[in-house]
């Protein structure tokens, strides 16, 4: 498991176009990552997963404009309830398999669009949630200062990434993770060794979950307004070729996937109405063709390449 | 007295489109029975259906039912089409690629869709849904009346088709056991192919039908892909007996939702069956198979 | 896990039966496994029950007919990891590994049900986590020494040879601390030098106390290692007793009738498999 720990410097590029995106990057790579725990270290394919990220912007938002609870908490207090919601649909879900298992996770995740755009009263529908506030901190000599800029937010979006690959890679390299990829590798096997395959499921799934609903509230906190369509289709796609094409089951892939899908809409600006169709068809040919996505390809292209230096030597 | 009659009126809405859902349906479970594809762009092709329809009689100025014959024909043959690039290279590998690869043909469809008719809504001129007819206190459109008959007819068909032609019965062959139908000489290509078309066929009459009867933009395929999932689960993949009393239950479950509950959540009544019914009995209520 | 009093057999197979779609796969097979320390091999010809038998005894198939009882606690209805946390654990016919982890990821998941360590530990990397990872490191390199495979610990599972694929299904079986072993044709599709290795290894392991249920087709290493032999055909028990005593049983060359290495006996009248 490569860590390339490619690190930061948001301070080279300095206008906010740029920014901006590093930070769409950032909120994406924890989509990805998240996806990435409940499907590719899991071995089955949650399509309802993408709907936590929505959820988890709902959350936030509710719980910053209803309760007036400050960034730092809604936070985590969203990422702690779609990581409960996540066990909750996932108890009755892991009951199944493979097709089955992904549609019912779809069927979920239309329960809960429809439930967030017809609940107007409390979701204000259609119509979405505006005027969320951005984070704030109080200092004790300084006045308060808000993170409203692209530059600002880069730091708050880089800290959740941060969080959530250290939390995926411990999960990954412990006993827990053993077990789920145990799961995902050779299921009787990991039953006839003790491991509890439904327990640790739930474990993978719910930790997935929470990770997307962090997501969700970097999300909304940063545009401020969202609207139902988080919980939709779209980023379900997005989320499913983040994964996909960069790389199941690594947090490189994950990162990798999250780069090329937060770059390649901006160059595709041109032919706006095309890039959906493109989408569909990258998600087409890299299933057919890079069946384990980019980041093994590049893997294998880098130990090859390594192989001929130390040859040299 | 009117609480009858608007139960019948909404019963009979229920049991047409249950009909039209049977169409789509069975076009599904054809693909999963035949080739064990959970074919995700099957919405894209209703979709197809009715918007092939509505381009035809409007720029081509045929008829209705010379448009339906021709807008069938060309929904199959794209099926064919898309099954040779985005279904054949994959048959070797695990379903779930398949899945994800279906996933990705719907949404380059319905984004071409987007693309080739803008996003407004649109209604099929169809001169069969601008009269009615009368039962008692129910009034009925021809068109309406005319897909159940279809829908009856073709199930009909499909039924003799399947259990006594030749075709039908490599098709059942292929079903059963692939590997061994291959061994015995039967092209497989060509009964993928066939089977892709003929399902995606049906569900664009489906789409042609049932698109008459309301006003059709492009992302209708995405909710009745979910519905056809729900029925055919429901059913048991694989099972067209199923598939029938499973499309007509879900279309009378939705009218008395929508008209007796609530028109929002009509649809999360489908999606809560489904996940009963997926927790219950996975393999579905006239399945034998054991998930 | 208790210790065992002697006199306790380590597992009874009492009256197991079951069908699958009209055709018995087992009918009122019954035997005992004692707890010493011993190698019972079960063979039949193919389709005479004995994979049925295995997943039956650890807990992927499901009877209503006969138990299982281990330690003298019925196991018939428990899952399949309850069943290794007590103990028995197997091995799998084809792939009993995991093929994209290496080695020594796949032998330290098998120390699953030997260790307590939870999510909060691991992210937390609390003492109790570091320690329990440190432990079973090390007797994960025990354990791929003892099976020559140190030298490969870093090599992906799925791209071993044959051979080593099966010594690794059992050094992750191994891992998980057995009492009770059920290998499902460990030596299929080896050749005799690996056979041999084989055959060496699952002697050392019942010299370090594992009992043994050995299913397999090989009759030299049948013969060779095991101290009672149970032959099953078509779901029945037809025989049960020393290697001796099955190549000298009626019944058994009955059914095995084509095998030479039963014909072969009958002519040296001795039963040893030396040099293999």
């Amino acid at each position: 498991m490569l860590f390339i720990f490619a690190l930061i410097a948001p301070i080279v590029f300095t206008d906010v176009y740029h920014r901006h995106l590093m930070v769409l990057f950032g909120i994406f790579a924890i989509l990805a990552l998240s996806l990435d725990v409940s499907m590719g270290y899991l071995g089955e394919l949650p399509l309802g997963h993408a709907a936590f990220f929505g959820l988890g912007a709902y959350a936030s938002a509710l719980l910053a404009l209803k309760l007036h609870l400050p960034f730092w908490l809604t936070l985590p207090l969203s990422g702690l309830f779609t990581g409960i919601m996540g066990l909750l649909i996932g108890i009755p879900s892991f009951r199944l398999k493979g097709p089955y298992f992904a549609i019912v996770t779809l069927g979920f995740a239309q329960i809960v669009y429809l439930i967030v755009t017809n609940w107007v009263s409390f979701t204000r529908g259609p119509m979405g949630i505006t005027q969320i506030p951005a984070p704030v901190i109080k200092l004790p000599y300084f006045s308060t200062f808000t993170f409203a800029t692209e530059f600002s937010y880069y730091y708050i979006v880089y800290g959740t990434v941060l969080f959530s690959i250290f939390v995926t890679e411990k999960l990954i390299n412990s006993r827990t993770g053993r077990a789920i990829l145990a799961i995902r590798e050779n299921e009787p096997l990991a039953l006839s060794i003790g491991i509890q395959s439904y327990y640790f499921k739930l474990i993978a799934f719910g930790v997935g979950t929470m990770l997307a609903g962090m997501g969700g509230s970097v999300y909304a906190h940063y545009f401020r307004v969202i609207t139902p369509d988080l919980v939709g289709v779209y980023y379900m796609v997005n989320a499913l070729m983040m994964v996909m094409v960069g790389g199941v089951g690594s947090i490189g892939g994950a990162l990798l996937g999250a780069f090329i899908f937060t770059v390649i809409p901006e160059t595709l600006r041109i032919v706006e109405d095309l890039r959906l169709i493109i989408f569909g068809g990258i998600l087409l040919v890299s299933i057919i063709y890079l069946p384990k996505g980019v980041i093994r390809g590049l893997e294998a292209l880098i130990s090859v390449c390594l192989t001929r230096i130390r040859s040299k030597n | 007295m009117a609480f009858w009659n608007i139960l019948a009126q909404q019963l009979a809405f229920g049991i047409v489109n249950g009909f039209g859902y049977v169409l789509l349906a069975i076009g599904l479970t054809l693909i999963f029975g035949i080739m064990n594809v959970i074919n995700f762009a099957h919405g894209e092709f209703y979709m197809l259906g009715a918007f092939l329809v509505y381009t035809i009689i409007t720029y081509l100025h045929l008829s209705y039912i010379p448009a339906l014959i021709l807008t069938t024909f060309v929904v199959g043959v794209m099926g064919m089409i898309c099954e040779k690039i985005a279904v054949r290279p994959l048959r070797t590998r695990h379903e779930l690629s398949l899945l994800l690869a279906t996933l990705g043909l719907s949404i380059i469809l319905v984004n071409g869709a987007q693309l080739l008719w803008n996003p407004r809504p649109k209604q099929i001129p169809n001169q069969l849904e601008e009269l009615s007819i009368v039962f008692g206190n129910v009034y009925l459109t021809y068109q309406r009346v005319f897909l159940v008959i279809l829908a009856i007819a073709l199930i009909v068909f499909l039924q003799f088709f399947i259990k006594r032609t030749t075709m039908g019965k490599l098709l059942r062959a292929t079903a059963q056991n692939r590997d061994g139908a291959a061994l015995v000489g039967i092209n497989i290509d060509w009964i993928h192919n066939f089977t892709f078309g003929l399902g995606s066929a049906l569900a664009g009459i489906s789409g042609a039908l049932l698109g008459s009867t309301v006003m059709i933009y492009p992302y209708i395929g995405q909710t009745m892909v979910m519905k056809a999932f729900i029925i055919v689960i429901l059913a048991g993949l694989g099972s067209i007996p199923g598939a029938v009393i499973g499309g007509v239950a879900l279309g009378v479950v939705e009218a008395i939702a929508a008209g007796y509950i609530s028109i929002e959540y009509k649809d999360a009544f489908g999606y809560a069956m489904l996940i009963i019914i997926l927790l219950i009995k996975p393999s579905g209520l006239f399945s034998t198979k054991k998930v | 896990m208790n210790p065992m009093p002697k006199n306790l057999e380590l597992l009874e197979a009492n009256n197991l039966t079951i069908t699958f779609g009209g055709l018995s796969a087992l009918k009122n097979v019954s035997f005992q496994i004692h707890n010493n320390g011993e190698i019972l091999s079960l063979i039949g010809p193919n389709g005479a029950g004995k994979t049925t038998l295995l997943n039956i005894l650890s807990g992927f198939l499901k009877t209503n007919e006969g138990s299982v009882v281990y330690k003298g606690e019925d196991i018939t209805r428990l899952d399949p990891f309850s069943i290794a946390y007590r103990g028995l654990l197997r091995t799998f016919q084809h792939i009993s590994l995991f093929p994209n982890l290496t080695v020594l990821q796949n032998v330290l998941t098998g120390f699953h049900c030997k260790t307590k360590g939870g999510v909060f530990g691991a992210i937390l990397n609390t003492k109790f986590f570091r320690k329990e990872e440190e432990g079973i490191r090390t007797n994960a390199h025990e354990i791929l020494n003892k099976l020559d495979m140190e030298k490969q610990k870093d090599v992906l599972a799925g791209g071993l040879s044959y051979g080593d694929q099966r010594k690794l299904g059992i050094a992750i079986a191994l891992a998980g601390g057995p009492e009770l072993l059920l290998l499902d044709e460990p030596v299929s599709g080896m050749n005799p030098d690996e056979s041999k290795r084989m055959m060496d290894i699952i002697r050392s392991l019942k010299a370090s106390g594992v009992t043994i249920l050995l299913v397999e087709h090989d009759m030299k290493v049948v013969m060779g290692i095991s101290d009672r032999i149970i032959v099953l055909n078509q779901g029945e028990k037809i025989a049960e007793g020393t290697p001796q005593e099955i190549c000298q049983s009626e019944d058994v060359i009955r059914v095995y009738l084509g095998d030479t290495s039963f014909v072969m006996s009958e002519q040296t009248e001795t039963y040893t498999y030396e040099g293999l």
